[in-house]
């Protein structure tokens, strides 16, 4: 039965460097644009990698209204027509 | 008008009468009267045509696959599909629409925001739609 094992990350750079003026730093061969950062109290700074969402992509809630309102409609179940005609812009 | 607009039970027709009623009363905030504009203007526009070009009504076909029947998309704004996406289909009865989710969900502004899910990622139907 295959398992899964994660692998633990090892030192693959291992530099000193100085802030700029305004305080930046660069980042060598970094592998993503877009990182979390944390800040921590001793001084140190943790850099986690992040991606962009797709705009198509859906929230989890979304999803599951969107499972309910599903079952109901299979059902035959949905709410009355709704009237918008009391909020037609004069 | 040539469809009928109904509600999916049982959030979106709670959302629906949560948000006429306050507007009615008048104690909608600012963001959510914007939101409410776009969503009775969306509706007019669904109700009217689907196909309307504002809505860019479109099938999606990773939830077409997992639910077993046409689920469509349509954007709250014009070509702007971040800035609010409602999802629909035919039915139950003829010249009917039901509205069956809202995206952003009103609860995703509070927490949890980042919990979003990828279509191509979406579990395919298992009975292949009943």
């Amino acid at each position: 039965m295959p398992t899964l094992t994660q692998k633990r990350p090892t030192v693959v750079e291992d530099y000193d460097v100085a802030a700029d003026a305004k305080k930046r730093i660069s980042l060598r061969n970094a592998k993503t644009k877009y990182f979390h950062v944390k800040a921590l109290s001793n001084g140190c700074f943790l850099l986690e990698p992040r991606v962009l969402v797709s705009p198509e992509a859906i929230s989890a809630r979304s999803l599951k209204m969107l499972d309910k309102s599903v079952a109901n409609l299979k059902k035959g179940l949905a709410s009355a027509p709704i009237d918008l005609s009391a909020f037609a812009e004069a | 008008m040539a469809f009928n607009i109904r509600m999916g039970l049982p959030e979106m027709e709670a959302l629906w009468n949560d948000i006429s009623t306050r507007k009615q009363q008048g104690k909608l905030d600012k963001d959510e009267e914007k939101f409410f504009k776009k969503l009775v203007k969306t509706l007019g526009y669904l109700s009217e045509n689907p196909r309307h070009n504002s809505l860019a009504s479109h099938e999606i076909d990773d939830l077409t696959r997992k639910y077993g029947f046409k689920i469509f998309q349509s954007y709250l704004e014009n070509n702007t599909p971040s800035a609010g996406r409602i999802f629909w289909a035919y039915g139950p009865d003829k010249r009917d629409i039901t509205v069956l989710a809202i995206e952003p969900h009103p609860e995703d502004q509070k927490r949890g925001a980042y919990q979003r899910i990828k279509l191509s990622n979406l579990p395919s139907s298992k009975s292949g739609g009943d």
